[in-house]
């Protein structure tokens, strides 16, 4: 008997042994960083989500960088120029660009990975950025197929100089160059590797300050180390990386606390516990949640006097104070306080109470609307569904509450689905009223705005407003600055006059970052950090 | 036996084949598809729909995937990681599972058995009356639950662990999730293997060999032990399924890549191929389980496969 046993310790010894194969890499040199979401994909040209784009950030080279000062600064482009109309830009590529495997970068990699995006056959879901987000010339029958790949609006001059060609001109193009899938495209490359290529650190190819190392598909730890091909290897001071996906936020502060993790991504009730930590960083947002309705079917989303009544009667304060808390703000406006700056080096949305006349807590007003409101329709009471996700269901007893209890005659019918049947129900305009969130692509005032344009994909309420639409399109053919801005400020102001859809809160980013570890900045959507140029002193 | 074997190899069969057709089923009746992304028109959805063949209908699409599926093919995953063949996906997280799954089992098998074995030897007395109290709270307390109180102080307040797995460091790290899960383990096992000891210890055999002088190891090792495993065997191999086939909260606690999360990630996202491959091989691992059980039974007592004639 003893025999078994001493053999079924050693088995189990050797269980727990057999896959140590990696070895213990020294942590403390790593900049180790948990966060909530892991990478749907480490394929640069099939991303369009914010949590696989902070996997991809430390390994792809941009035409332009985001910076926390400048907007953005230039990265693999030396300079650019941009035509008379607006729409033709010629970037000029710095020299000496390679990617982590020592091969050159050249103009045609930037070409490939348009044209790539664009065919039809690679199904990628980052093709809104070149079809919505600005648009690339002969982008739709390049998309559809009834045109081939090189007819699209992009061709590399030589091998330094890269030619964009838009149907509009898209005045916040830089920013839009400086996401992800826009980086370089190796094809003989990525023709090795065949079916496999960005599933495996050898299939990965990295053009930006760090390559990856350790990585498998859905991976919950993704390992990074320092690109020495990387054109400013100079700059960037860590050796090593570590993203980890802890989906446990309190699990994540703990590591944090207890020294595995350098830097965490909180948010709700868990960073109200951590905000007093000197290590606390909150981060302004650029994910606007806000109250839509269906303008199509919903005869009292219709009335400009129940958006207003419903507007008036919504305690934002009091909600982001008490439920929501730490990492949220209320939303008063269509574009959140902090989130733009003008040409001239104003914020954009400076004052959040400019549109009270609107979105502040007035129940008296709010009582005043809905009666008048209440007799335009011809009715004495109202009865309206709120299609949402059911992890809102407190958050959805708190507006109810607020709703009923200021609107008399009001009944809010709380629709609780999953949050792939809400799409589905969005998508096919089965709502009445609804709460959505948008998450911000680059930090323009139109990156909000245009989701309300009439012909937009993205406004799925169908919200139709011919001034909006017009300023929107004004703004989008003025090529200076100051005055595209004034168009922008004159689109707010029609918006939300008309409160097309009422702004509920705003939500940004809240973090600890160790005392340790120093130029870390957030990204302008607040959700995720830049860490890639960050350094971290070593223990002593 | 061996016409047993075949009926019951062919009944696994089929009920694997109604496995993958109901899950397929399932899968169409679930609300929404799998491209969600809300920066995506209609029309971009569409397109993505039909690049991925899922506008051909339900039963056409049935029977290519059993034609892949037979060839070793089973999809790849449309959005928890996109384009990448399931079987990678699989491949990556299933032995860490397993690691800590067979860890875990053995661990709390080990302690089990002795806890149980004492507890029958002092049957009556306060060492079995707390060893059963020890494993009542085993089995009635979640895995979960000694996985939280684990890392806050073992991981957090005295940092004898780690508290997060690391694939850098993957030994340490495991051996608080490996011991959360082994602790219900231990339970079930200490209580299987009490009751079965304490009968064997009351049988005739063993009453008529301590009659006969023999000293009390010698009973223990010789005939306790060795007639009151083979029940015991039975109840871990079902353990082992449950315990390989991953524990998400667990995993999410410490985590771990592990295969639970994958399954959890990938209904919530319709991720369709992701799901019904998961599903045919928790599916494929109890069969398989069951039917290794069903032979084994068959050889080791006839009655059960003359019974069934």
């Amino acid at each position: 008997m003893k025999k078994y046993l001493a053999l079924l310790l050693c088995l189990l010894i050797l269980l727990l042994t057999g896959c140590d194969t990696q070895g213990r890499i020294a942590m403390e040199q790593d900049l180790n960083i948990a966060v909530g979401s892991y990478p749907l994909t480490m394929d640069a040209q099939m991303t369009s989500d914010a949590g696989s784009a902070q996997y991809l950030d430390p390994m792809c080279g941009r035409l332009f960088r985001l910076d926390p000062e400048k907007g953005y600064v230039p990265e693999l482009a030396e300079s650019f120029e941009l035509s008379e109309d607006g729409c033709t830009y010629t970037f000029h590529l710095r020299e000496g660009i390679r990617y982590a495997n020592g091969e050159p970068i050249d103009a045609g990699d930037f070409v490939d990975a348009f044209r790539r995006i664009a065919d039809p056959l690679t199904a990628s879901s980052a093709i809104y950025i070149v079809q919505d987000l600005f648009r690339l010339k002969n982008v739709d029958q390049v998309n559809d197929g009834t045109m081939e790949p090189d007819r699209l609006g992009v061709y590399e001059q030589n091998d330094q100089t890269l030619v964009i060609e838009l149907e509009q001109p898209c005045p916040y193009l830089p920013y839009v160059l400086a996401m992800e899938p826009c980086s370089p495209y190796n094809r003989a490359f990525a023709a090795n590797c065949g079916k496999d290529y960005a599933t495996s650190p050898e299939t990965l190819l990295s053009s930006g300050p760090f390559y990856v190392d350790r990585y498998e598909p859905m991976a919950m730890q993704v390992h990074y180390t320092k690109n020495p091909y990387y054109i400013d290897a100079d700059k960037v001071k860590l050796q090593g990386i570590t993203l980890r996906q802890v989906s446990n936020t309190q699990q994540a502060i703990m590591s944090y606390q207890a020294g595995e993790s350098d830097l965490v991504s909180t948010g709700g009730e868990y960073a109200a516990l951590s905000q007093n930590d000197p290590c606390f960083l909150q981060a302004s947002g650029g994910f606007l949640f806000y109250i839509g309705g269906n303008y199509v079917s919903c005869e009292a989303w219709q009335n400009r006097n129940i958006r207003m009544a419903l507007s008036f009667a919504l305690d934002r304060e009091s909600v982001v104070k008490d439920y929501l808390r730490a990492g949220y703000k209320p939303a008063t406006r269509l574009v959140p306080t902090g989130f733009c700056v003008e040409g001239n080096g104003n914020d954009f949305a400076a004052d959040p109470a400019q549109y009270s006349a609107s979105c502040a807590y007035d129940p008296e007003r709010a009582g005043e609307c809905w009666k008048k409101g209440l007799e335009e329709l011809g009715v004495s009471n109202l009865k309206l569904e709120f299609l949402t996700t059911s992890t809102n269901q407190q958050l959805m007893e708190i507006l109810k509450d607020q709703w009923e209890k200021t609107l008399p005659g009001f009944t809010l019918d709380v629709r609780l689905v999953s949050s792939a049947q809400f799409f589905d129900l969005k998508n096919k305009g089965e709502y009445e009223l609804y709460l959505l969130g948008w998450g911000a692509d680059y930090p323009d005032p139109n990156a909000f705005f245009s989701i309300f344009e009439s012909h937009s994909p993205e406004n799925d309420s169908k919200y139709a407003n011919a001034d909006f639409d017009r300023l929107l399109q004004e703004a989008s053919l003025e090529t200076d600055s100051e005055k595209r801005f004034s168009i922008l400020h004159q689109a707010e102001d029609v918006f939300m006059d008309d409160l097309g859809a009422i702004p509920f809160y705003v939500k940004g980013g809240a973090f600890l970052i160790s005392e340790s570890v120093k130029g870390v900045s957030p990204h302008f959507s607040g959700l995720n950090l830049q860490f890639s140029f960050a350094e971290k002193e070593a223990e002593s | 036996m061996r016409k047993y074997i075949f009926k019951k190899l062919m009944l696994s069969i089929v009920t694997l084949f109604v496995i993958v057709l109901v899950l397929f089923l399932l899968m169409e009746l679930m609300p929404g598809s799998p491209f969600n992304n809300d920066k995506l028109s209609d029309e971009q959805r569409e397109a993505l729909i039909r690049a991925y063949g899922l506008d051909k209908p339900v039963m056409v699409r049935f029977f290519l995937y059993l034609r892949n599926m037979f060839k070793g093919d089973f999809g790849v995953s449309y959005n928890l990681s996109i384009n990448t063949p399931v079987l990678t996906m699989i491949r990556s997280r299933l032995p860490i599972s397993m690691r800590i799954g067979v860890s875990a089992l053995l661990l709390g098998s080990v302690i089990g058995l002795a806890i149980g074995f004492l507890a029958a030897f002092h049957q009556g007395k306060a060492a079995d009356i707390l060893c059963m109290v020890v494993s009542v709270i085993g089995i009635s307390v979640p895995s979960y639950i000694f996985a939280i109180a684990l890392s806050y102080y073992g991981g957090f307040r005295f940092k004898w662990l780690p508290l997060l797995y690391d694939f850098r460091n993957p030994v340490v790290s495991s051996i608080m999730p490996v011991t959360a899960l082994s602790i219900a383990v231990m339970a079930v096992i200490a209580r299987f293997t009490r009751d079965e000891a304490v009968s064997v210890m009351k049988s005739d055999y063993v009453m008529f060999a301590r009659s006969q002088g023999l000293s009390d190891s010698t009973l223990l090792f010789r005939y306790v032990i060795r007639n009151s495993l083979m029940p015991v065997i039975t109840v871990m191999t079902m353990l082992l399924v449950g315990l390989l086939t991953g524990s998400l909260v667990t995993e999410q606690i410490f985590a771990i890549p592990g295969i639970g999360f994958l399954l959890s990630s990938a209904i919530t996202a319709n991720d369709y191929n992701v799901v019904i491959t998961l599903g045919f091989l928790y599916a494929g691992i109890y069969v398989v389980a069951r039917l290794i059980l069903d032979i084994l039974y068959g050889i080791i007592d006839p009655r059960v496969r003359l019974g069934e004639k």
